[in-house]
């Protein structure tokens, strides 16, 4: 693969440990049951660990080939030139061999020549991975379903399918001390700012970390500020979400065993695009997209609303409105704030649960919570009804937001704002929102501004911000992530109308 | 090349904008419509919109005044004007005027909570809070408190839209008969108005930080207009709603005027105004602090963070004993009349001073040359 640059990460525990030799790493490896080695034809040892491996491979190709040419084989060159295989390397260095072996490479050695080694990659990287990789959790109606998979070498497949130039370098680092995983940056050459490539490569090699599970965890690691409920990467299984990304110029981090992949910088907009704006006509994309923002606002704000009104300020209610509230809320006894945060909580379990569960019975729990819980707590008089309407509208619009990270933040949002309002009634909502400006202002991802086209301001960025315009508009890239070529693709120009008609 | 801080500290010149603009505006444009017609009544926006413009020829000033110090701010000026110990103390001076201008700003603001929403709630358990809030936001940095301003003018802007409602049940007659008061009149007036648009002055600590400072002065002159023409809409919907005798006896116009605002889904409009309010003080109190904290640094060495929490608790400790109504008409006063004699006397002063020197040192370059 072009740009492909593999450089093992020494960790300090690496440098100070002595190299193995080879007869440690077999001691070693034979403690395992699935480690093999033997000698197919006399002079010839074999070692791999065959859950690692492809069988296949190595028995009509590998073993047959050598048998083969059983007489000509007097070195380890001769082996290399007989073997069909594309990756096979002949070393002398233990450490590389005890590497490599981890990673489903075949040992083979001269019995007569002690010191240097072939190792040939058979290894099965199908095995074990699921071939469905419908996108699961970024659903669109519109537009392409396929997904990532956990399987580094099909992501990056995919990618440059998707991505089909050179200058989309992809660069590979290991890290985790005991998982080994393969992380692969991708960027367009020419595109992307170096300093920020720079600042993503340092910081990823700055990782000690056992086991890397997901892509989540370096998000984690790797972000400015780890003290954030914000996501400050975002992470999608979405091939063309991750694409457009890489197309503004973004960095996009690739983990092995992750169907996510992250990409930054990014901006607090970004979490509120769905790929399904730009497959709609703008008009309706637009729409979509403020109505998705709006659902945003009263997700945090209805209930904690709802509280600093019912508990000081009713007098805001027109008298029409406030009898019907009043009359709902008669027989419950306990303050606005207890009731709000019950059902809260409630909704929160009834998610958690249903996340938690099989698909099939989470439906059926969804169905158990939300009629029978609702309607049950209204009718034993714990909540009123117009609440209940409320806590079900807002939780309904925090799963709008098409980013599960910023669906997870808007929902904890709501907490501190409801004791405020509990507290201080609308004034403590303001304090909640000035508090907020505060965190939002000082947040940065990959050193670029958080809340970037809002503050500080900029005029060019908001063709496809709030609204998405039309693909006449939304030709040039983001001038806040600081792109070293602004232009993505020249609109057409033919139009019909006054300005343009042949005299 | 402006004199200014580190490259990376400083921020675009249009912030100024609204840094200034949120200096400027606050609490008193609550109340503003009833100190300002002591004097020429129904055309005391001719006495504003005056003021407005003569801010324009102090800024200038203050620009050139900046230029002319060596790292372009009021603390090396002061030293260098006027030595070390007495530059000192005429920092720490304007310091307690940063004091007092908080203070001032989150007692009136306080008061107004007071009598519309909380009226059981300690003044130093609000004066906390704001407090609170405003040293979060400006231990964040300047880049934070741009920011802040930012956002506290641009969301309460949006109330602007409402005054459509007061606008449909305006008398025209109001403003009339046009011009037919005495010089002295307008000048009581334009005393009265200068409350309003104190807070350019923070322009003396701020300008090292803005890039480009020397060209960035256009978006000063843009934050004080902008200013003036707020305040010219808010007296022109003010004075088409309520009558001259009205607003003697109003304390609040503004929240007043707010209330005839109904929607099917909300009354009392007035408390979205006064929550507003929050916003535009807290961004009306952060640029002062952060310049007390600038100035107590630069003074007496001290880190940023202590620094901001000691001018902090100062304002505290100034805002526990003003319990009682009176002394907020004190206060306000003491701040028309420093903000003034700073503003129209102690700048200008600076100006003649530095024009004196430079004019001499330029008879002694001449002389020198004469010899050789």
């Amino acid at each position: 693969m072009e740009g492909f640059k593999p450089h093992a990460k020494k960790s300090s525990d690496d440098d100070k440990k002595q190299q193995n030799s080879l007869k440690d790493i077999m001691e070693q490896a034979l403690k395992s049951s699935d480690f093999h080695q033997f000698s197919p034809v006399e002079k010839i040892v074999i070692s791999y660990y065959k859950s690692l491996i492809n069988e296949e491979k190595i028995n009509q190709f590998l073993i047959k080939e050598i048998q083969k040419h059983i007489d000509m084989i007097n070195n380890l060159q001769d082996i290399k030139n007989i073997l069909p295989f594309d990756e096979v390397k002949i070393t002398n260095d233990t450490q590389i061999v005890e590497d490599k072996l981890i990673k489903g490479f075949v040992v083979v050695q001269l019995k007569n020549n002690g010191n240097d080694f072939i190792l040939v990659n058979v290894s099965n990287v199908q095995m074990g991975h699921r071939k469905n990789n419908d996108t699961e959790n970024e659903f669109s109606v519109v537009g392409p379903k396929v997904g990532f998979v956990e399987n580094i070498d099909i992501n990056i497949h995919l990618l440059r399918q998707q991505v089909a130039v050179s200058n989309l370098v992809i660069e590979e680092i290991t890290i985790g001390n005991v998982s080994k995983t393969k992380v692969a940056i991708a960027y367009l050459d020419g595109v992307t700012n170096p300093r920020q490539i720079e600042t993503v490569k340092q910081r990823l090699n700055d990782i000690n970390l056992d086991v890397v599970y997901d892509s989540s965890l370096l998000d984690q690691i790797i972000s400015d500020n780890s003290n954030t409920i914000f996501p400050l990467f975002l992470s999608s299984e979405r091939i063309d979400r991750i694409t457009y990304a890489i197309s503004l110029g973004q960095v996009a981090i690739i983990s092995d065993g992750s169907p996510y992949v992250i990409s930054g910088p990014t901006t607090i907009l970004d979490y509120f695009i769905s790929p399904e704006d730009y497959f709609l006509p703008w008009i309706l994309g637009s729409f979509f997209r403020i109505a998705r923002i709006c659902s945003v606002f009263f997700s945090i704000f209805a209930t904690s609303l709802y509280v600093a009104v019912l508990t000081y300020h009713f007098e805001v209610i027109p008298e029409k409105l406030l009898e019907p509230l009043v009359i709902s809320r008669a027989n419950v006894p306990f303050p606005p704030v207890m009731e709000v945060i019950f059902l809260e909580i409630t909704i929160e379990l009834l998610r958690e649960a249903g996340a938690r569960l099989p698909a099939k019975i989470g439906q059926t729990l969804g169905i158990v919570g939300g009629i029978v819980i609702g309607q049950a707590t209204v009718e034993a008089a714990l909540t009123s009804s117009i609440l209940l309407i409320i806590v079900a509208l807002s939780a309904l619009a925090s799963f709008t937001t098409p980013i599960f990270k910023m669906a997870n933040t808007i929902r904890v949002l709501r907490f501190p704002f409801i004791i405020l309002a509990a507290i201080w009634g609308g004034l403590g909502i303001v304090a909640g929102i000035l508090f907020l400006m505060g965190h939002l202002l000082r947040l940065k991802s990959l050193g670029t501004p958080y809340l970037v086209p809002l503050f500080p301001f900029r005029t060019g960025s908001f063709a496809d911000s709030i609204i998405r315009s039309s693909y006449k508009k939304i030709n040039m890239r983001n001038k806040s992530l600081k792109p070293l070529s602004l232009i993505r693709y020249e609109p057409s120009e033919d139009m019909e109308d006054i300005n343009h008609e042949e005299s | 090349m402006g004199i200014r801080v580190k490259d990376s500290l400083t921020l675009s010149p249009y912030l100024l904008w609204f840094l200034l603009h949120g200096a400027q505006v606050g609490i008193a444009m609550l109340s503003f419509q009833r100190y300002i017609i002591t004097g020429a009544e129904q055309d005391s926006w001719a006495s504003l919109l005056l003021v407005g413009i003569s801010l324009h020829f102090i800024i200038w000033i203050m620009f050139f005044v900046l230029k002319n110090a060596d790292s372009g701010d009021i603390i090396s000026l002061h030293q260098q004007l006027f030595g070390k110990w007495v530059g000192k103390c005429l920092t720490l001076g304007f310091y307690g005027y940063i004091l007092l201008f908080v203070t001032t700003e989150i007692r009136l603001y306080v008061e107004v909570l007071h009598v519309w929403v909380f009226p059981n709630i300690r003044l130093w358990v609000f004066s906390l809070m704001i407090l609170i809030i405003c040293i979060y936001l400006v231990s964040g940095g300047l880049r934070v408190v741009a920011g802040v301003c930012f956002f506290c003018i641009f969301i309460p802007s949006l109330l602007l839209l409402t005054l459509y409602f007061p606008l449909k049940s305006a008398h025209w007659t109001n403003f009339l008969p046009i011009f037919n008061h005495q010089f002295k009149d307008y000048a009581q007036s334009a005393y009265h108005s200068l409350t309003l648009f104190t807070g350019v002055e923070f322009l003396l600590v701020l300008y090292p930080f803005i890039k480009n400072n020397e060209k960035s002065q256009k978006w000063a002159h843009i934050g004080v207009v902008h200013t003036t023409l707020l305040y010219l809409f808010m007296i022109f919907v003010s004075f088409s709603y309520f009558n001259i005798q009205q607003l003697e006896h109003t304390i609040w116009p503004t929240l007043i005027l707010s209330k005839i605002i109904q929607f099917p889904f909300l009354e009392r409009f007035d408390y979205l105004y006064v929550y507003n309010w929050f916003l535009i003080i807290v961004a009306r109190c952060c640029v002062p602090l952060w310049a007390g904290t600038r100035i107590l640094k630069k003074t007496f060495g001290l880190k940023a963070r202590p620094s901001l929490w000691i001018t902090s608790t100062l304002v505290f400790l100034c805002l526990i004993p003003l319990k009682g109504q009176k002394i907020i008409e004190k206060l306000d006063f003491l701040l028309t009349m420093t903000g003034g004699i700073l503003l129209y006397g102690y700048i200008p002063f600076l100006f003649l001073l530095i024009l004196i020197i430079n004019f001499n040192k330029k008879k002694n370059m001449v002389k020198v040359r004469g010899n050789q």
